[in-house]
């Protein structure tokens, strides 16, 4: 009669050769597809979690790579399925248990392996989370740029100075202050924001010069290296209320808008005469002051609409359109540009298009001021010759009667 | 129209140009004998409609030493620098 162990020994070669054809025959090949959109597969891991938690992961192809059966690295690196049941075979072997357990033991080392897995992986998130709340703990809002992935961090100091940080976020939560990019200390709180319920400020900036930058109140910065903040406060105070609208823009190759002005925005072409709300009347007119800048994404404000805030306000009013990455300049934005009763002022850019502004009575004389002025011929001539823009004319919306097309 | 006939707001709005603002202009060149004033933060172009107003503006800004630059390049700022006395 053979011993039981010395049976459990010429029976092993067998044990093993079944159980490395068992997975086989007893479940289909594993099929992985891999995404190199997403970066990942499209199915979980069928070794379970070899490389993390993350079974979808690209755990171990580059990527475009492909791997019909899931299974490349596992084999490669010696604990697939068949190296495990080896190692199982010789555990048991070592501690003269049966494979089963072997087995059994193993998978416990494997999911005690996951749980302190998922605990540390919990742990960092949390540590993450801690570190990115103290680091924006001194901050009044911080914006995150998903383009730039940087975060715009605005605080206001005890003597009423603006600070604008650029943050970059580290792997671990933290955040590397990267320059700080604005301080405004030319600032009046007292003077400019105790007046009006809300108004609009640019903040600016983020300027690839470093060092101290003056902000005007209503004023208007855009250029290719700065990107704008435009942030309208409520009532109760600089930096003390709430941010009714924050606005980002950067170089035109990224366009973008972090949180766009409240309120429905209304499809382009619909504006008649009065469908201004008396709010908005408001805000282009007593809100801001001359030579400012109203940032208004897809509303498009129709001659008539013009036409009426330079009736309230006797300033010429000038519409632009910034265009978008999009196919014939799509996904731009609308900007609103207030000058005085005699002069406006309107970006150069190519990409920028004046669609009309208005002449107040007096900017030439009546009935004159429905002519085009040299200057704004100038514009056009300036836009054509130095930025190859493809604008050719442009139209003066008058106090009287129906826009007039002007070309250079 | 006269700087004088402005009302009083926009006088003072030119006038700061040439006084505390004198550096955030640049002065284009122009052949019709009115340059073009160009604000520095937001390339954006001074349109003043009246013609002889605007003559105005751009000598008080000559006179006050704004920059002035050429722009047969566009991005070769350093090119034609030529500080007006």
């Amino acid at each position: 009669m053979l011993k039981r162990s010395t049976l459990k020994r010429s029976l092993r070669p067998i044990l093993l050769a079944v159980a490395c054809l068992t997975p086989l025959f007893a479940t289909p090949p594993a099929l992985a597809v891999y995404d190199p959109g997403q970066g990942r597969f499209l199915q979980r891991d069928p070794l379970g979690y070899p490389d993390g938690m993350n079974s979808y992961a690209a755990y171990h192809v580059l990527r475009g790579g492909v791997d019909p059966s899931g299974l490349r690295r596992a084999e490669s690196d010696g604990v697939g399925p068949e190296a495990r049941i080896a190692q199982d075979a010789d555990v048991a072997d070592r501690q003269n248990i049966s494979l089963q357990e072997a087995r059994r033991a193993r998978e416990q080392r494997e999911a005690e392996i996951a749980v302190a897995e998922i605990q540390r992986e919990r742990r960092i998130r949390e540590e993450a989370r801690a570190n990115r709340a103290r680091a924006l703990g001194n901050f009044a809002s911080a914006i995150c740029d998903p383009v730039a992935e940087t975060w715009h961090l605005i605080r206001e100091t005890p003597d009423n100075v603006i600070d604008i940080t650029v943050g970059a976020p580290q792997v671990d939560g933290s955040m590397l202050l990267v320059d700080e990019a604005i301080r405004d200390a030319g600032h009046d709180a007292s003077e400019n924001w105790d007046v009006a319920g809300s108004r609009i400020v640019t903040l600016g900036l983020l300027g690839k010069e470093p060092g101290p930058s003056r902000v005007n109140v209503g004023d208007e910065y855009y250029n290719r290296q700065v990107s704008i903040f435009l942030m309208e406060f409520g009532a109760s105070g600089l930096l003390g209320g709430m941010f009714d609208s924050v606005v980002a823009v950067g170089p035109p190759s990224r366009l973008h808008f972090l949180r766009q002005a409240p309120g429905p925005v209304r499809a382009r072409g619909t504006y008649t005469l009065g469908e201004l709300s008396s709010a908005e009347i408001d805000r282009f007119t007593n809100n801001l002051g001359q030579f400012s800048t109203t940032y208004l994404g897809d509303q498009r404000l129709s001659p008539a609409d013009l036409r009426r805030l330079t009736a309230i306000t006797n300033d010429e009013y000038a519409l632009y359109y910034i265009a978008g990455t999009g196919r014939k300049g799509g996904g731009g934005c609308y900007f609103l540009s207030r000058g005085r009763g005699s002069f406006a002022r309107i970006p150069l850019d190519n990409d920028v298009f004046l669609i009309y502004h208005t002449h107040t009575r007096r900017t030439l004389g009546t009935p004159a001021h429905t002519n085009p002025s040299t200057r704004d011929r100038r514009w056009l001539f300036r836009m054509r010759k130095e930025y190859q823009s493809p604008q050719r004319s442009s139209e003066i919306v008058p106090q009287d009667g129906p826009p007039i097309r002007f070309t250079e | 129209m006269k700087f004088e006939e402005l009302p009083e707001d926009e006088q003072k709005m030119l006038e700061a140009m040439w006084t505390t603002d004198i550096d955030k202009w640049i002065m284009w060149p122009s052949d019709d004998g009115i340059d073009d004033l160009i604000y520095r933060s937001d390339n954006s172009m001074l349109i003043i409609e009246d013609n002889e107003l605007a003559r105005y503006v751009t000598r008080r800004m000559r006179e006050c030493g704004v920059e002035i630059r050429n722009t047969d390049k566009q991005n070769d700022t350093s090119a034609g620098l030529d500080k007006s006395s």
